[in-house]
């Protein structure tokens, strides 16, 4: 994308004067031609020669380290015009896919472990996917969609989510474990919603994970927990006979939610 | 008939002797799918539990006559496993590996359209024809045979709303995960307009999340295209902007991306959208009891 409206946000020059916005689609399998950044440029309804040139110039560039890094974006913006004609970047964005860090070690290098919060710098390096969050429910789940979904059922029981956190599919002690210091370790915490729904990780392996895990880490909070799917009542019996008091078992997000938001109380 | 697996699937598995790999397909085939071979660079002529392994798929697809693949291998290597199948002459390829570049993505994509070949993934939980073949790690023990398609960008979720569904008694034509990265080998409107061709599917659920406008495109497309009911459902609502939440692609960027667009491209199109994914199965009931009667 090229605009002459620079300095802006570039989704407002979008929104408002969408005539002004030269867009370009390029087929990664064709790659980057000059011919492409001449529409951009044109299009832009950008007129010197010598701004044309030195444009042409920095796309081709910009779009070879867009490619060569694995960035999921490149801006420069503002890019701007010298008194004595020459176009400069003053300020870029650049983002870079984390999937891809593993062929890029000197961008990996680069990773600010200051620029996350504390929690989310422990549970990265414990393996756990986490987002600290403002509220007072902890949220544990397995499944980025069914956490997402979590979430929003908390928020709709009157409370408010302190994290998202995604187990992933299995639901091993040590996992558990990991994950629920990470989210007691949040001072704002008063409750804990452990949502798990349960395929072919069988729900009652789950629930004595969650035994283990209880006992080993000490954790003080009120933990409410929904087990649903393969062999679920099985799995709800081991959770409701193991004397655990501070552990409340509920058989769906809705009425677990409803538990969880109220305990935070 | 079902859409993208079913009898007609004849299954070879890349990666089909490591850990993840042979545990999943062991299962795909106890369910009953047919899978034909396996492939691991250097273990051809090895078997898996009688399922013969090749060293490559072009070996695999002559021997066997396999369609279609799964790719079980490790990130880094699966963008060459998904072009050695595809110049195979594999038909479907199913990306259950996490973690590919996007990068990498977008030129898998623009060379598999052209040939006509449909791929799921990455990052998918695959494909489930209940009562004719699992491709994947879709759990098949909570799903049942039925009339109800079922397509997501979230694997639990599914699982979720599945299971909610098989509780109301209700049943799937074909369960299809399309994965959460932010470039995806099929989109929502590519699996719907499969739903719509298929004379075994009357009702569709459609599961959705924040980030990008798959969502908001394939509304457009129910109210052009589809006869055939649709209930929606979208993850995040509480998320805020700018943080991604778990998959690659569920991510809030300024004003776009966000559940509430998407809920409301899919009302504006006439789509009932469930606010817990209980509701959105008890529509889905709903509407395909007024289907039958």
């Amino acid at each position: 994308m090229l605009t002459t409206e620079g300095g802006i946000e570039i989704e407002q020059v979008a929104e408002e004067t969408p005539e002004k916005l030269a867009r370009l689609h390029v087929d990664p399998l064709e790659g980057y031609q000059p011919h492409q950044a001449r529409r951009l440029i044109y299009g832009a309804g950008i007129e010197d020669p010598n701004e044309q040139k030195q444009l042409l110039d920095i796309i081709g560039k910009l779009y070879a380290c867009f490619v060569g890094t694995d960035a999921m974006l490149c801006e420069i913006n503002p890019l701007i015009v010298t008194p004595e004609g020459e176009v400069r970047a003053l300020d870029s964005k650049f983002t870079v896919d984390d999937n891809a860090l593993y062929k890029h070690p000197d961008i990996a290098e680069m990773r600010d472990p200051e620029s996350v919060p504390p929690e989310e710098r422990a549970a990265r390096e414990r393996g756990v996917t986490y987002v600290k969050l403002d509220g007072e429910v902890g949220i544990l789940g397995n499944g980025a969609g069914l956490v997402m979904s979590t979430l929003d059922v908390i928020t709709l029981a009157g409370g408010r989510p302190a994290n998202f956190c995604d187990l992933g599919g299995g639901g091993d002690a040590q996992g558990v474990v990991d994950a629920l210091e990470v989210i007691s370790g949040d001072p704002q915490v008063r409750s804990i919603f452990f949502n798990i729904f349960g395929g072919i990780t069988r729900t009652d392996e789950v629930a004595r994970g969650i035994l283990a895990a209880l006992e080993r880490s000490g954790i003080e909070h009120p933990i409410v927990v929904r087990l649903d799917g393969t062999n679920a009542e099985e799995g709800r019996r081991i959770l409701a006979e193991s004397g655990q008091d501070k552990l409340y078992v509920e058989p769906t997000m809705i009425e677990g939610a409803n538990r969880a938001v109220k305990l935070a109380r | 008939m079902a859409i993208i697996v079913g009898n007609e699937t004849k299954l070879v598995v890349q990666g089909a002797t490591g850990r993840e790999g042979s545990f999943h397909t062991l299962r795909n085939r106890d369910y009953g799918t047919d899978v034909v071979a396996g492939v691991t660079p250097g273990k051809g002529g090895q078997d898996l539990d009688g399922i013969p392994i090749f060293d490559t798929v072009a070996e695999a697809v002559d021997e066997t006559g396999a369609n279609t693949s799964m790719v079980f291998v490790p990130a880094r290597f699966a963008a060459d496993a998904i072009y050695e199948g595809v110049d195979a002459g594999i038909e479907t390829v199913i990306c259950i590996a996490e973690g590919l570049p996007a990068h990498e993505m977008l030129r898998i994509f623009n060379y598999v359209k052209p040939r006509g070949i449909t791929m799921l993934g990455p990052n998918c939980p695959g494909a489930l024809s209940p009562g004719k073949a699992n491709v994947g790690i879709i759990p098949a023990e909570i799903f049942r045979e039925g009339r109800i398609g079922l397509v997501s960008r979230s694997g639990t979720l599914t699982y979720q709303i599945g299971h909610e569904l098989t509780q109301l008694g209700l049943g799937n034509s074909t369960i299809v995960g399309i994965g959460g990265d932010p470039v995806v080998g099929s989109s929502f409107i590519d699996v719907l307009a499969r739903f719509e061709a298929d004379d075994e599917t009357e009702v569709v659920v459609m599961v959705g999340e924040i980030g990008g406008a798959e969502e908001e495109k394939a509304a457009e497309f129910i109210g052009a295209e589809m006869t055939k009911p649709v209930v929606g459902y979208i993850a995040g609502f509480s998320a805020p902007p700018g943080k991604t939440m778990g998959h690659a692609g569920a991510i809030i960027s300024g004003a776009a991306g966000t559940a509430e667009g998407k809920k409301e491209a899919l009302e504006a199109h006439g789509v009932r959208v469930g606010t817990t994914p209980t509701e959105a199965a008890e529509l889905a009931a709903e509407v395909a009891g007024a289907v039958r009667a």
